[in-house]
């Protein structure tokens, strides 16, 4: 009772989604864990600003998932500040423009011979180019509501941070 | 190894029904062919606190919480083989409970569904209940004290959030959920294609971070539009029901609406949702809290469960 009855509490005057916390909010509300969504952007030492493919950071190979978990559930600073340190620690490679965790496809073309051609050259367009270091990440945090009269899904801006990781 | 009070006197009947029935067995030969080992480990396998027993286990095999390894599932199997003999040892379910919480409590505690700790306070209240003078009635106390806090809680959350009880939350998510809305393509009642684009629409939206955030139209099925606010209300008379019938003090027939509203509740909601490990700890919670006459109250209980899992199944085959 005292931690549903806390969850209430949390969820009411925080950001924590009344879906998760260990209370009974779940199939109540549209703010759900899984509706909301995160739109990231690293810049690079460059000064480059590369948006992040923020669903492959919840992938369950993501480096990055408990962060990510956590900052989308609950985007508390801190929780938003341990994702972009994640973030920045994290090997990431370009993918299309967008950043994303280096899969294991990518680590064996980084690792092997697997990019290079039969000359023993490396074959640019096989290996997975990495991100430049990451100096500065902005984070928006997003829920969703949904209106009836006109049947339409609003997305609403939640969190918005800057962090230096 | 000492027994309780209660599997003393479980042992007492067995040996009595045992001892009648090779008494019998000289007479008509039917009851005394089954062994007298068999007798005795059905009958603790097949009582009340045997079958809640079991149905727990099996959910901690089938679904255990998130963050619970395969030590818990392992841990569990073995408890279910040894059932007969540790059913209502304290060090058993403790063992169980202190493994399970380790696994879910290190895990990101936010990423876990309200019953991967509902799984955990009722491996507790089981393992409290070994403890107590009367484990029975122990165990029925926090069943049916947990059923009502927990229907309680989930009510006013669909209370306090106003986009459930206007409809709207039903409305999206019929119109959208993989889940949800198997039901109403059974019925007819939404184009599947219609779900798809719905779909395909909302996760660019979401998803694609080269793409500005911006409200997405929904295209939402004639039916559920008229059907969405009253399901919601329903939702919320049957989820009261549960809380009131399990926490008030009710006695005698009174006390059939528990079952009445709970099996109502899980009947119409987990075939369409993926928790029936949720079902299955609500029932077993309910069982252990039972008025009804035995063996129709452990029939019952297991019958709403495989009526679940069947229509589940069925949903899922007939659907996709």
């Amino acid at each position: 009772m005292l931690v549903a009855a806390s969850q209430v509490v949390l969820a009411t005057t925080t950001d924590l989604t009344p879906w998760r916390g260990g209370g009974f909010g779940m199939f109540s509300t549209t703010d759900n864990h899984d509706q909301r969504f995160l739109r990231i952007t690293a810049v690079t030492g460059a000064g480059e600003a590369v948006p992040v493919d923020a669903r492959a950071l919840f992938q369950p190979a993501s480096p990055v998932r408990e962060e990510f978990v956590r900052a989308r559930a609950r985007p508390t600073t801190g929780n938003l500040d341990a994702l972009a340190a994640a973030l920045a620690g994290a090997d990431l490679v370009l993918e299309d423009g967008t950043a994303v965790p280096r899969g294991p496809e990518d680590t064996d073309a980084g690792e092997t011979d697997a990019g290079e051609t039969d000359t023993g050259e490396t074959d640019p367009s096989s290996v997975a180019e990495a991100l430049e270091p990451i100096e500065v990440v902005d984070l928006a945090v997003y829920r969703v509501w949904f209106e009836r009269d006109t049947d339409t899904l609003v997305p609403e801006l939640l969190v918005e941070h800057r962090a230096v990781p | 190894m000492t027994s309780t009070g209660a599997d003393r006197h479980l042992d007492a009947a067995i040996d009595a029904s045992a001892a009648g029935g090779a008494t019998a067995s000289r007479h008509s030969g039917i009851a005394g062919r089954v062994p007298w080992w068999l007798r005795w480990g059905a009958g603790r396998y097949l009582d009340l606190w045997g079958v809640v027993a079991t149905i727990t286990l099996i959910t901690s095999i089938t679904n255990p919480p998130r963050g619970s390894g395969v030590e818990s599932q392992v841990l569990a199997g073995v408890l279910l083989l040894a059932l007969p003999w540790v059913r209502q040892r304290w060090w058993a379910w403790g063992l169980l409970t202190a493994v399970t919480a380790w696994g879910v409590f290190t895990y990101v505690l936010v990423d876990l569904d309200n019953h991967h700790f509902l799984h955990v306070y009722w491996l507790t209240a089981l393992t409290v209940a070994c403890l107590a003078k009367d484990p029975s009635w122990t165990l029925a106390r926090a069943g049916r004290l947990m059923v009502g806090w927990l229907f309680l809680f989930a009510t006013l959350w669909k209370l306090l959030t106003p986009d459930f009880a206007d409809g709207s939350f039903f409305a999206y998510l019929f119109s959208v959920d993989r889940n949800l809305t198997r039901v109403p393509i059974a019925l007819d009642w939404v184009d599947p294609d219609t779900t798809s684009e719905n779909r395909i629409a909302v996760t660019a939206m979401r998803h694609d971070p080269q793409v500005e955030p911006h409200p997405v139209a929904v295209q939402v099925a004639p039916t559920m539009d008229r059907l969405s606010a009253p399901l919601a209300w329903l939702t919320i008379v049957l989820e009261g029901a549960v809380a009131a019938t399990f926490l008030l003090p009710l006695r005698g027939a009174w006390t059939r609406w528990r079952e009445a509203s709970l099996f109502a509740f899980v009947l119409v909601t987990y075939p369409a949702l993926p928790v029936l490990s949720f079902a299955a700890l609500l029932i077993a919670m309910s069982l252990s809290a039972t008025t009804m006459r035995r063996p129709r109250a452990e029939i019952s209980h297991v019958m709403v469960i495989l009526a679940v899992w069947g229509m589940s199944e069925g949903l899922r085959a007939f659907v996709g």
